[in-house]
């Protein structure tokens, strides 16, 4: 689950992978402009794709995807607590 | 709970890489009690990358030479009984060498008598407007799909930047179905002519590289020399790329027109940076080479820094490539063996000269290719002045050059005004270009430095930090007598 939708993916690609595949390029938009933002150097180094793993914000190319596995982006946590 | 004590451990290996991985089988081979620490699911590193495990192997997939070369590594590891750590990440390490980690069971503390560190390095590119698009993305980035995700990063890419990366990542693409628009080599024709006597030494090598021209010709793909990326519009759903004549600094000719190419996607990556936040972290005395990657460690051959029990292996203490690093990594850890008195001085000198002799042949190769993805100071100069060079913090060009000119001297001081380098990434993917731009102003890179290393080293929370410890934990001393 992502964002409340079910996202089809296979066992182990990572969350990061699973997304681009389903067309969801972008992950977030940047802080200051506002700009949209994706994954980019996938190996967990730029933080680009940083999302809520539970209670712990992890770059989206480092979470293998998993049956039941929820996922939030920052935007998405930050409108649904306010 | 009160915080418990760190476990104590001869060496701690940090990166399960061909260097890390190797350097601790030898250690625990000299009988040293060794933890592998890794982020990653599992060893290999970038080069040496698993597919998930259940991927598509069933899948008729033929296993490239470096799955091949990883499994072994793997077995190897997993027979070893050496304590691997994956899925942990290093977020902070103490002036004792004292490392905290990350796990999916939370925060545990380590005390190593010696650190190792060999985390690689990360990928430099030289931004331009439209660098941050989604769909844009790295170089390695590409590699990593292609190899572990079995994914493509769109239908149509144009492939940029500089290196070998460039053209196994074209033919990669083209292997696995997809388009190339267009590959944009920073480089010229004679500049890999002159890498061919260090190849000499490796003639796979450069086979594989005639193979992989070949695959592009026959597909039709252009290759364009000395060219480079100006700028990527989003155009309806695609991009728009284009691409400019670039001098041999890499710096764009204006008055040439760019060639213009259609793509859903872009792979551009100029070259490898050693990762250095952790010996930064701990004050490590480093220097500027910019044929290594950039600032590196201050190291000898087996990788002894300036600080005590601190080493450092592979790529990541400069850039030499994948098959030197394992040699590198087992010259560390017999420095590690020796300096922890587990070696005699006789056979640490014997291990040492039989292991350098390993290192040479390939580390010259992989120094040649490293001269290749060194950073042009041209490319840098043609940063349009709006291009966000800071991710993290969306810092554009023009305010870095601002700083410059009201007086911001360092790395630290350009961080402090402009916030560049002071967002999540701890200032590793722009940290280069930005020390480049900073010291044309001031005049060297050992004058502006870099970033000093800070914790934490990859995002945490204070939750996660503090675990179970409570109000009733906190240490109240006795009040002291009226």
């Amino acid at each position: 689950m992502v964002d409340g939708c079910t996202v089809n993916a296979f066992e182990g690609e990572s969350v990061a992978a699973a997304l681009f595949a389903m067309g969801r390029r972008e992950l977030r938009r940047s802080p200051r402009n506002g700009a949209p933002r994706g994954m980019f150097c996938l190996m967990g180094s730029c933080q680009e794709c940083l999302v809520w793993v539970g209670r712990r914000k992890q770059p989206a190319c480092q979470v293998p995807a998993a049956e039941g596995l929820q996922i939030e982006s920052l935007d998405f946590r930050e409108q649904r607590l306010g | 709970m009160a915080e418990a004590p760190p476990c104590p451990i001869d060496l701690l290996v940090i990166g399960a890489g061909p260097a890390g991985a190797r350097a601790a089988l030898r250690a625990q081979a000299y009988g040293l009690d060794v933890l592998l620490v890794d982020e990653n699911p599992d060893a290999g590193g970038q080069v040496w990358r698993p597919l998930p495990p259940g991927f598509a192997r069933a899948a008729g997939i033929q296993p490239s030479s470096e799955a091949v070369q990883g499994d072994a590594l793997r077995a190897k590891l997993r027979g070893s009984g050496i304590r691997c750590l994956f899925d942990h990440k290093v977020w902070n390490v103490g002036s004792s060498l004292r490392t905290d980690l990350i796990g999916p069971e939370g925060v545990t503390s380590w005390q190593p008598r010696a650190l190792l560190v060999a985390t690689g390095t990360t990928e430099r590119v030289v931004p331009f407007i439209g660098w941050t698009l989604p769909g844009v993305v790295g170089l390695a980035a590409a590699t990593i799909l292609l190899k572990s995700q079995n994914m493509l990063p769109g239908r149509r890419t144009v492939v940029a930047g500089s290196g070998p990366l460039l053209l196994a990542v074209a033919s990669g693409i083209l292997k696995a179905g997809g388009e190339v628009a267009a590959v944009l080599d920073l480089a010229t024709r004679s500049d890999w002519l002159q890498t061919l006597p260090s190849l000499a030494g490796r003639p796979d090598l450069l086979w594989q590289g005639v193979q992989w021209q070949a695959r592009l010709r026959k597909a039709g793909v252009p290759l364009l020399y000395r060219h480079g990326i100006a700028s990527v519009d989003a155009v309806g759903g695609g991009f728009r790329v284009h691409a400019q004549p670039v001098d041999r600094t890499g710096a764009h000719v204006a008055r040439t027109a760019p060639s213009i190419f259609e793509a859903d996607a872009v792979a551009v990556g100029h070259g490898l940076v050693p990762g250095t936040d952790i010996t930064r972290l701990l004050r490590a005395r480093h220097r500027y080479e910019a044929t290594r990657g950039g600032w590196i460690a201050d190291a000898d051959a087996q990788g002894r820094t300036s600080v005590a029990g601190l080493y450092v292996a592979g790529d990541g203490a400069g850039i030499a490539g994948a098959a030197a690093a394992g040699a590198h990594g087992e010259l560390a850890a017999v420095a590690c063996a020796h300096d922890l008195g587990r070696l005699t001085a006789e056979a640490h000198a014997r291990e040492r000269d039989y292991l350098l002799k390993q290192w040479y042949k390939p580390a010259r190769f992989g120094r040649a290719m490293a001269g290749l993805m060194a950073l042009r100071e041209g490319a840098v100069a043609s940063i349009a002045p709006d291009t966000v060079v800071c991710r993290c913090e969306d810092v554009t060009r023009a305010e870095i050059d601002a700083a410059a000119r009201d007086g911001a001297l360092d790395m630290n001081q350009l961080k402090a005004w402009t916030r560049c380098g002071m967002g999540p990434c701890q200032g590793r993917t722009c940290g280069d270009v930005a020390g480049a731009l900073l010291a044309a102003h001031v005049g060297s890179r050992e004058a502006v430095g870099c970033f000093t290393g800070r914790a934490p080293l990859r995002p945490v929370s204070l939750a996660e930090v503090a675990g179970d410890y409570t109000y009733a934990d906190i240490p109240i001393p006795k009040a002291a007598p009226l």
